[in-house]
């Protein structure tokens, strides 16, 4: 039986075997001892995180998306992949580092802050809209973090002249694929919204607050296109934009406007 | 050349002219004319609009092609516009809350969908979307084909779902057990008559088991603090929490209270009873009694135990409900069906959901509400946003280009 009391075992497991391969990146090795040692870490560290969540499934005989916690779970597993499948695609170091950099602070705030919660889950949400839909958000907010920590990062070499071209490609591909996951997750809630509540869109606070997040996305795609030289408003969109999903994810538990939210965590 | 062209196009700065000075207009008008009754735009006056608008667009784009505005409408400076138009109001109503509550309603701000400012970023919206749909729709090309399934699918989903919205029937009805009805209430209490008869014949419902509670006496002597058992790894009925070790011996989900006991009878009234027993590892003593939820006929029961410390059990919360309805339709076609949550029945155009019950009787709820939902125009929606669905796997599987780069690589 696997609960939150042995996610650390899991976890700090993931993260030694993470930072062995970042490290050996960094390293002087030879090249094939290098690739082998980052490959089997990465994949390695990931595949202990998917195990965790598989059995801490069955166990809680639900999916783990209710609660803030449980979806911090799959965003730490999910930001790797990305980072990793960057890596096998473009050879980025450093897209990996910081992708799992950032799976590893939402780890380390899963351990020193679990969240224990009862295995109940209320009618609305037992629908077989309820893992796609938000397996496709957290696929979503996975990849375009990436694209924000690019986006940071192209500002700060900006800032000392350093700038690096490659940064506005990356970002856009990366934000290319977040937009389309971004799309279905939007959509599949629209669609089991009008299974269970009977309208695909009643402009609840959570379903305002994804739609913003999606528009400023559009916004970054479609600027992109049309003025692709204008390399500083588009690194400040990608941040911007990323405000407004933090907002939407858990900022909107703050807000006076979502109140009466049926998407608001109860925790 | 290419350069010179493209300066006499408008570029930003006479998008954001135009897009500040659509908002100003629309602000003026909202402040002459406060209410705008956009839900009595019903068939056929939908369809009307419907099709004088596609008429507008598809005629003005073949017919003003090459018209300064033509243009400017299908580009990207005028998408971004829109998209930003759309997009404030929507921040706004992000941190506004929408209260649809007439007074202090200043400029609209708290109905927003309603007001003409948001009618006029909409229709930009749809204007631009529907002009830039057509330039990649005609001629069509195999390449164009993400961008039309993401642009003309975005723009089929949108307009069928604005125009239809006042098509929307959407009432519920209160069914009691073995009773028929066919009048159901709108929003506004209005009576409508259904095109179906409806017969509960029964209402059912499921609870997860409760959850043992530690309610403790905090320092202010005001306020007391509940804490949840978190059950020990190993087995569900083992807990330790503060120096006690708590154990369920026995779990009844259906209980009475009788002769100084609790026993398993379901009956109306009936609640759900646990038999704990506490070790206090502190004190080094036990306790053993009953906690319950308690129901409108049973009183809830406590477990005192050291410290003025209580162990009593949460309210069950519903795992599911559902009702068992027979349906005749006109044709005197009878139906019997299940209606659960997050399992509407459909027939046609029509849909039925599970919506609420009597929650003082709880399980025992003789009565059942459903909602009945008719949307003539939801299959147009859905086309529309099949087709995004397919244009995001499109965007998912292509890589980008942007404007310039992809004209320099064509030539
Ligand atoms: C589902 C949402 C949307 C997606 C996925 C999307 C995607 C794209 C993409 C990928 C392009 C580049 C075209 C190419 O590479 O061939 C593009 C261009 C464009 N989009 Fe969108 N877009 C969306 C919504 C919108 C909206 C709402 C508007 C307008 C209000 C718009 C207006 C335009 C315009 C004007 C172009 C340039 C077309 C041209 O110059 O031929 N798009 N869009």
């Amino acid at each position: 039986m696997i609960t939150w009391h042995e996610f650390p075992y899991f976890a700090f497991a993931s993260i030694i075997v993470w930072l062995v391969g970042i490290a050996a990146m960094y390293l002087p090795f030879t090249d094939t001892f290098k690739k082998a040692i980052v490959h089997i870490s990465i994949t390695s560290g990931i595949a202990a995180h998917l195990v965790f969540i598989v059995l801490f499934w069955t166990y809680i005989d639900r999916p783990p998306m209710r609660t803030l916690g449980e979806t911090r779970l799959w965003y730490s597993l999910l930001i790797p992949i990305v980072g990793y499948l960057y890596y096998v695609r473009w050879r980025y170091n450093w897209v990996m580092a910081y992708s799992i950099m950032l799976s590893v602070v939402f780890m380390l705030i899963n351990i020193f802050n679990p969240e224990i919660h009862d295995k109940t889950l209320m009618p609305a949400l037992q629908s077989i809209w309820f893992v796609p839909h938000v397996i496709v958000y957290m696929f979503a907010y996975a990849l375009l973090a990436v694209s924000c920590i690019i986006a940071i990062k192209g500002l700060v070499l900006l800032q000392f002249k350093k700038f690096n071209p490659e940064i506005i490609v990356v970002a856009r591909s990366l934000v290319r694929a977040g937009f389309a996951f971004l799309t279905l997750g939007l959509l599949f809630g629209a669609l089991w919204a009008k299974e269970a509540w009977g309208h695909y869109w009643t402009w609840d606070p959570k379903e305002v607050w994804a739609l913003l997040t999606w528009l400023a996305y559009m916004l970054y795609l479609h600027a992109t296109y049309y003025y692709p030289q204008k390399t500083k408003t588009q690194l400040w969109l990608l941040a911007i934009a990323f405000i407004v999903l933090l907002i939407c994810w858990f900022g909107i538990n703050y807000l006076a406007t979502a109140q009466t939210s049926v998407h608001t965590y109860t925790q | 050349m290419e350069e010179i062209f493209k300066s006499e196009k408008w570029g930003y700065r006479e998008s954001t002219v135009i897009t500040v000075a659509l908002f100003l207009i629309g602000v003026l008008l909202q402040f002459a004319i406060p209410t705008i009754e956009i839900e009595k735009l019903k068939f056929p006056f939908s369809l009307a609009i419907a099709l004088i608008f596609v008429n507008a667009i598809v005629l003005s784009y073949f017919g003003l092609k090459h018209a300064r505005l033509i243009q400017w409408l299908a580009s990207v400076p005028a998408a971004i516009s829109s998209i930003s138009l759309l997009g404030i109001l929507t921040l706004a109503m992000g941190f506004i809350p929408q209260t649809n509550d007439a007074s202090n309603n200043l400029l609209g701000i708290h109905n927003l969908l309603n007001t003409w400012y948001f009618i006029f970023a909409i229709v930009f919206f749809l204007i631009t979307l529907g002009f830039v749909s057509l330039k990649r729709l005609v001629p069509f090309k195999w390449k164009n084909i993400g961008f039309i399934l993401n642009h003309f699918g975005l723009w089929l989903a949108v307009f069928a779902g604005i125009i239809g919205n006042a098509d929307i029937t959407d009432v519920s009805i209160s069914l009691q057990e073995n009773r028929t009805s066919w009048i159901a209430f709108d929003k506004k209490k209005t009576p409508i008559q259904l095109p179906f008869t409806l017969k509960l014949l029964d209402f059912s419902m499921e609870e997860y088991a409760a959850k043992p509670l530690l309610i403790k006496p905090s320092n202010s002597k005001t306020e007391t603090t509940i804490q949840a058992f978190i059950p020990n790894a190993k087995n569900d009925s083992l807990f330790a929490l503060e120096g006690l070790q708590i154990k369920v011996q026995k779990r009844l989900m259906t209980a009475v209270f009788r002769k100084n006991t609790f026993v398993e009878f379901d009956t109306i009234g009936s609640c759900q009873a646990f038999l704990v027993s506490v070790y206090d590892t502190q004190q080094d003593t036990n306790y053993t009694g009953w906690i319950s939820n308690g129901s409108n006929n049973e009183q809830p029961n406590m477990l005192t135990v050291s410290n003025n410390r209580t162990i009593a059990l949460s309210t069950a919360e519903a795992k599911k409900f559902s009702s068992n309805v027979v349906i005749t339709n006109i044709n005197k076609e009878i139906d019997t069906v299940t209606i659960e949550v997050n399992k509407p029945y459909n027939m046609g155009l029509w849909s039925i959901y599970q919506y609420d019950y009597d929650t003082q009787k709880g399980r025992w709820s003789d009565v059942s509400v459903l909602q009945i939902v008719h949307d003539p125009w939801l299959i147009l929606v859905y086309i529309g946003l099949a087709m995004v669905i397919l244009g995001s796997i499109y965007l998912l599987f292509t890589r980008g280009s942007s404007n310039d780069n992809s004209k320099q690589s064509e030539q």
